[in-house]
């Protein structure tokens, strides 16, 4: 029977304590050390998770230091925009690196126009996702914003006690390793007629990142590797346009499009214009892409429409790797990113050619 | 801050090994009074000071009235009290939807009000502190206990970081009481608050959020037009169980975090899917919340002392408030009207059926419990809904009237959501009048262990995450 002692206190049961703990503490020390194991067998290794909160920390770095360097956009300039080889050209610290993966940066931009900042703002370009309208690629970008905006003191501890612990272990890997993504690996086939995945897959773990946010190549995704064969198919989904609603026509619905891109370009417009006339400086960075996918790219994200858009409209210099052929040389093992050590080659040939063109702007 | 976080961990660790240091029993409350303050400003410093008007107000409104016996004064005090704890709620959880409705009321009439979206960031748990701090004051007024001598003691009742933000909703009366004499909490019970604790974190990251919250967000956040039939089912079950992993999860970590410190804090769901009738599930459902509706609303209306017709006018207000008291939104009344219709129904029937033979048989309880826990999903439907042309939607799909829906569960998610289901619903069948002390203490030892230690390791692996638990919002 349970040891109640009156009605007010909690009935606690009669155990063999000593048992039940020494078999859970064993049960628990001996499966988690044993997937640590198995997950380091795999490739794994202790790394930071990109998450919300190491976002936010990077934010939070700009308000300290309104004059740095800035990169905001998606996971290609994350990738390929090596911070120490910056550093090792332009000097000073290393850049803060806002780019995020699968997002709209749009909200960002704003955000970073908004402050005081009056730095150096690189503006890396994946022209599908910066004129995305809704969806994941926007609320992406948002959460990150509104944790930055509402970051209690219970978040900032809670990343600092998390990370010596993501360094210290291979199996806290919130894109791999969790229970849900274990889980999401077992292959069960769908029903005949059940919709596609939406929003389509994302691809799995693939970089780590340090605690700037400069994320490298995973060396498991190098090419011709099954990793990398694997993102290849999840990009096609994830880059081409999905069809028009059931109520829109097809003329319709390239009309909201357009309609959304030019809203988008005057948002940009605006941004640019209020980081300048604070005494920022700013330029476009178009990162390679290849294969199958910049020929997706080239369907529906259009150069016309969008890069040469993009400048047109925001009068801000830019540098596209078509443009120069040292750039286009660079492949990518997955179509849409750099590995770690062409990471590195391809900011030193670009360092110069963005260095020109942000100093371009001091005699405007 | 959130149990299921890092910051809590340390937060518990390091408040445990100060609490025991500490050999004043005075020292040590004001520890976990300051320990709270700080939980709760670990959200949003600011707030804290919401917390202070409350415990303040009350305080000296009961302290007054233990010494106030003119009728006048003392229903001015209580509207002191009511007014103020009301007062931050209405401002702060329906100061939007109150002023929403006014539009559209005006609006009815022809005429143009338009003012600016109030933008009001809802303080965490202030739902369950007022309710928790008025019930102090009303008890004091009913003469049903008097004032506290301590403001320390007070203090930690209103701010007791384990409930105070997600309940349990303690009563004075069980919590004073444990503040005049020591506590120290043996090692059974700290063992068993450690277990609880676990119990209560395996529940909230790996039942809700791992394994039930994707199907139950694809069905709910479909904005494509309607679903299947069958995910509709599994869509509204898996919020089944969320809901509860979610909030029961949160008070079992309560209980057990309050046991560390050798407090008791009361059960708030005894196996609420296997209950028999609503008005058995709202004896397993949220049960601090529920004995508070009827102590302090249904009760004092009337309750069933004034016949039929008045005992359902009063059940339908009660369980309105209740269901408004959810999240300032019409879904939730609905949602609260459904259970007050229910209420009244299974009134009707048990004066007419109460004693047939088959109700009682096993066949017959098996069939009512189903019945109900059909019932309680449809109410689920406006709970979880966004708005009511997705709850209808919803519920025209569950029953078939579209039939052509969109199958948008994948294989995957619905094997999670049929395994965990039926395991909750068997569970919660087998130990419907047995508390889960006694069935631990029906295991040995080692099978014990076993149970804890894997619980442990799903909850490393799951490695958390900062959702935070649904009923923060309420």
């Amino acid at each position: 029977m349970p040891s109640s002692t009156s009605s007010s206190e909690r009935a606690v049961p009669r155990l063999a304590w000593t048992t039940a703990g020494t078999v859970a503490l064993l049960v628990f020390v001996v499966v988690t050390a044993a997937w640590e194991l198995h997950v380091r067998s795999q490739g794994y290794a202790p790394a930071l998770n990109d998450s919300s909160d190491l976002w936010a920390r990077s934010r939070s770095l700009l308000t300290d230091d309104p004059e740095q360097t800035v990169i905001v956009g998606s996971s290609r300039i994350q990738f390929d925009f090596d911070l120490d080889t910056w550093v090792a050209h332009h000097g000073g610290e290393r850049p803060i690196q806002l780019a995020m993966p699968g997002s709209n940066p749009v909200a960002v931009l704003e955000d970073v126009a908004a402050s005081d900042f009056r730095g150096n703002l690189i503006l890396g370009v994946a022209p599908g996702l910066w004129f995305v309208p809704e969806g994941m690629p926007v609320e992406r970008s948002e959460a990150a914003l509104g944790r930055y905006r509402n970051w209690s003191p219970s978040q900032r501890v809670g990343l600092a006690l998390a990370m010596p612990l993501q360094r210290s272990l291979a199996m806290i890997n919130a894109e791999d390793l969790t229970l849900t993504a274990v889980l999401g690996r077992i292959e069960l086939p769908n029903r005949p007629g059940s919709l596609p995945h939406l929003p389509p897959s994302e691809p799995p773990y693939f970089t780590a990142p340090d605690v700037h946010r400069q994320a490298r190549m995973w060396s498991k995704c190098d090419f011709g590797s099954p990793l990398a064969l694997k993102i290849q198919e999840i990009w096609k989904p994830l880059f081409t346009p999905p069809p028009p609603p059931p109520h829109l026509t097809p003329e319709e619905f390239q009309g909201m499009l357009a309609a959304n891109s030019e809203a988008h370009l005057e948002r940009i417009r605006a941004a640019i214009e209020a980081v300048q006339a604070r005494g920022g400086r700013v330029a476009f960075v178009r990162t390679p892409s290849t294969d199958v996918l910049r020929q997706l790219e080239r369907q529906f994200s259009p150069r016309p429409a969008f890069w040469d858009r993009m400048l047109a409209v925001s009068g801000a210099p830019g540098i596209h790797f078509e443009d120069h052929p040292e750039l286009a040389a660079f492949d990518c093992p997955e179509w849409s990113h750099l590995t770690a050590a062409d990471a590195v080659r391809y900011t030193e040939i670009l360092a110069p050619m963005l260095l020109a063109a942000l100093d371009g702007q001091d005699g405007d | 801050m959130l149990f299921n976080s890092l910051t809590f961990v340390a937060f518990f660790g390091v408040l445990l090994v100060l609490y025991y240091a500490l050999r004043s029993w005075r020292l040590q409350k004001s520890l976990l009074l300051v320990a709270s303050y700080l939980f709760y400003a670990a959200w949003n410093p600011p707030f804290v000071v919401l917390l202070w008007i409350s415990t303040a107000i009350d305080w000296f409104a009961a302290k007054r009235l233990g010494h106030e016996e003119r009728r006048g004064h003392r229903i001015a005090l209580l509207c002191i009290s009511l007014g103020a704890n009301l007062g931050l709620l209405g401002f702060f959880k329906y100061g939007g939807f109150m002023l929403e409705n006014f539009q559209n009321v005006v609006g009815f009439y022809g005429m143009s009000f338009e003012a600016a979206k109030p933008d009001i960031i809802l303080p965490v748990g202030i739902s369950f502190y007022t309710f928790q701090t008025m019930s102090y004051t009303l008890d004091v007024f009913l003469k049903r206990s008097k004032p506290s001598h301590s403001f320390l003691d007070f203090a930690l009742y209103v701010t007791f970081f384990p409930q105070l933000v997600a309940g349990p909703i303690v009563r004075a009366t069980h919590f004073l009481p444990q503040c005049e004499t020591p506590r120290r909490a043996t090692f059974d019970m700290f063992r068993w608050g450690l277990f609880l604790m676990t119990l209560g974190l395996f529940q909230k990251i790996v039942l809700a959020d791992t394994m039930l919250a994707g199907a139950s967000e694809t069905v709910f956040n479909w904005s494509r037009g309607p679903v299947a039939t069958l995910d509709a089912w599994l869509g509204v079950l898996a919020f089944s169980g969320q809901i509860f992993f979610d909030f029961a999860g949160y008070s079992t970590c309560a209980i057990g975090a309050a046991l560390c410190f050798g407090f008791s804090l009361p059960d708030n769901f005894r196996c609420p899917y296997a209950a028999i009738g609503f008005s058995d599930f709202w004896q397993r459902w949220h049960i601090s919340l529920s004995s508070w509706l009827r102590d302090y609303l249904y009760i004092p209306l009337g309750g069933n002392r004034r016949g039929r017709v008045r005992t359902d006018i009063n059940l339908m207000v009660t369980m309105l408030l209740g269901g408004l008291w959810h999240g300032a939104s019409w879904t939730f009344v609905v949602w609260g009207g459904l259970h007050g219709t229910f209420l009244g129904v299974e009134r009707a029937l048990r004066g007419r059926f109460g004693g047939a033979s088959w109700v009682s048989s096993l066949t017959g309880k098996i069939m009512l419990g189903a019945l109900t826990y059909f019932l309680v999903n449809i109410t689920w439907v406006f709970f979880r809904a966004r708005d009511f042309e997705s709850a209808k939607l919803l519920l025209l799909s569950m029953f078939g009237v579209i039939s052509d829906g969109a199958q948008v569960l994948p294989t995957l998610d619905m094997v999670k959501v049929i395994v965990v289901i039926t395991a909750l619903v068997i569970t919660h069948w087998i130990h419907r009048s047995i508390p889960v002390e006694a069935a631990a203490e029906r295991l040995p030892g080692w099978a014990h262990g076993l149970v804890w230690g894997g619980m442990l390791v799903l909850l490393g692996i799951s490695q958390g995450s900062d959702n935070a638990f649904i009923y923060f919002q309420f």
